[in-house]
């Protein structure tokens, strides 16, 4: 019995010193898991898996969801700093018909730190360390997030609405989407908010922040850091007319077919009574298509200008651009990237692309890869422009000729938007096509 | 360290094989237990899935599926949840090296509220 135990203690302890010689030159994100006891995200309660999400315990399942969340912003932000994100899930206030769902934010926010872009100007502490290249305050977390378990475990709570852990699934009817409110929260961690007095108008401690001085209402064509108080008060509620001046954001968002002005600034949420908390700090609900930080909830959202956003206010982003390698294919003149992940009950690794008679296997729409061996053909994805009506999307296929576990990754390094299709170990593969994949142009 | 704790954080993980270790240079999500003290790694890019979304919901009354409200419909809907800051003290901490650090009694999280609407269904 003392062996039996020792030896995952062991296991443990060799993992930990592998994991902190591994973490450089990448975005790490941490989710320090605040529940202490069988509660929160250590609920061993047996649940069902849902789609996207195979945790067999409740608790594992709402791990699973922070984790996924965590994943989409250390994909797309680069900080040599680790971000650190404590979380619990806790019982919090709950009616039949009121209650609190959560709470997420930046713990601090920081100015002229070394390396400051810009002086006299507020920072959230993720970015502020990034851009410092050190941890300003290594004891203290990054972003602090909190959610209510009442949804799961008290039946009268909000009427019988609880939350829903699919990850990239849409919520069913009397569900809550868990994902999308992580993924949601995170941003505005990460800094989509500003720390302006929106009561008052008053800059905090009179300071800009990193947010606000990119905000511009277009009936005076004065940014706020140009406004006075009593501006920025009017500014906050004048519908239509608080843009978005960032030049990321501007650069993309022609793709956007509403909810953008002719000079390319993106319309902000202001409606005409004051929202704290969802005025200024969202995008406008009739930014078309929905995107990832607008008020309201969509089933369709996208993150077309949220991610260009955070580049505004001073993240770096992850290199976007489809590069061929081994493991690697740049499909339609290289707009969608396609990586596959394979494992076996021996082994795992990155699929290669086949090399026949010395050229790769794939032209501007297919891929052929290999997992063991060099001429032992095991999958293949292609995909098509269909950019034509009554389409207007485009198209990806998957099939296989093997049982291995497989996920085949395409991301479209235009939009940013990734899919992601898998086979299980053990099931022969089928066809797959996917005629909604990606949009268009 | 009590090693039945570890264990159990490490059963709880499920199969650590069907996430590969995370390769040198990747996007790292890593989970730490407050509990148990122990971490492990996972490569973020096998644990990103497809969709994203937004974060104040309207459920529709008759179908109680999440719909985007019109303005219009936002009065007539069951749920609505809105997104509310608090505000508290707010303080300046300024340190040897100029670098300043702006402080909140109640710090800077924004609290998502969901309320059931009890407005009649109008005729």
């Amino acid at each position: 019995m003392k062996e039996a135990v020792a030896r995952p203690v062991a296991v443990c302890f060799a993992l930990l010193l592998l994991l902190a010689a591994l973490s450089a030159g990448a975005t790490t994100i941490t989710i320090m898991n605040a529940n202490v006891g069988l509660v929160g995200f250590n609920d061993p309660t047996p649940v069902a898996p849902v789609a996207g999400n195979a945790g067999i315990t409740l608790g594992q399942q709402r791990l699973n969801v922070f984790m996924a969340a965590a994943a989409y912003w250390s994909n797309r932000l680069v900080s040599s700093v680790p971000i650190t994100v404590t979380a619990q899930m806790i019982p919090l206030s709950c009616t039949s018909t009121s209650a609190l769902l959560g709470s997420a934010g930046p713990t601090d926010f920081w100015s002229d730190f070394p390396n400051a872009p810009r002086p006299a100007t507020w920072y959230p502490s993720a970015l502020a360390n990034t851009l410092a290249l050190s941890d300003l305050d290594t004891p203290t977390p990054e972003i602090a997030a909190q959610f209510n378990t009442s949804l799961d475990n008290v039946p009268t709570c909000l009427g019988g609405i609880h939350w829903n852990y699919s990850i990239g699934g849409v919520a069913p009817a009397h569900t809550l989407p868990f994902y999308q409110t992580v993924l949601h929260e995170l941003a505005h961690g990460l800094g989509f908010l500003t720390v302006v007095n929106l009561t008052t108008g008053a800059l905090a401690q009179g300071q800009d922040d990193d947010f606000e001085i990119f905000l511009e209402d277009h009936s005076t064509g004065k940014t706020w850091g140009q406004m006075t108080n009593s501006q920025r008060m009017t500014s906050a509620k004048d519908t239509g007319d608080l843009h978005w001046t960032g030049p990321h954001v501007v650069a993309a968002s022609s793709i956007l077919s509403a909810g953008r002005h002719p000079s390319g600034h993106v319309q902000m949420y202001a409606p005409s009574s004051l929202e704290i908390g969802s005025s200024v700090s969202h995008w406008d609900t009739v930014v078309t298509p929905d995107e990832l930080l607008e008020p309201f909830a969509t089933t369709d959202a996208q993150d077309l200008l949220t991610t260009h956003l955070l580049n505004d206010i001073g993240w770096s982003l992850q290199s976007t651009a489809c590069v061929e390698a081994a493991d690697t294919a740049c499909l339609q003149s290289g707009r969608f990237e396609v990586k596959v992940e394979w494992a076996s009950s021996a082994a795992n690794g990155s699929g290669q692309v086949m090399i026949f008679n010395g050229q790769r296997a794939e032209n501007n729409e297919s891929v052929f890869f290999q997992f063991f061996s060099p001429t032992n053909f095991e999958m293949g994805v292609k995909v098509l422009n269909a950019c034509v009506a009554p389409f207007n999307k485009f198209w990806v296929y998957t099939s296989g000729l093997t049982d291995q576990d497989w996920t085949v990754h395409v991301r479209d390094t235009t939009t940013g938007a990734t899919q992601v299709y898998s086979n299980a170990l053990g099931h022969l593969s089928s066809t797959f096509a996917d005629t909604s994949a990606f949009s268009c142009p | 360290m009590n090693p039945l704790i570890v264990l159990a954080f490490w059963i709880s993980f499920g199969t650590p094989g069907s996430h590969p270790a995370p390769a040198r240079n990747q996007n790292i999500v890593r989970v730490c237990s407050v509990a148990t003290g122990g971490c492990q790694d996972f490569a973020s890019r096998l644990l990103e899935p497809s969709a994203a979304g937004g974060q104040r919901v309207f459920i529709d009354p008759e179908t109680r599926t999440v719909v985007p409200p019109t303005h219009a419909q936002i009065e007539e809907l069951s749920v609505t949840i809105t997104e509310s800051t608090k505000r508290g003290e707010l303080s300046v901490e300024t340190q040897r090296d100029g670098t300043k650090r702006l402080k909140s009694t109640t710090g800077f999280n924004v609290d998502q509220t969901a309320v059931i609407n009890k407005q009649e269904k109008k005729p």
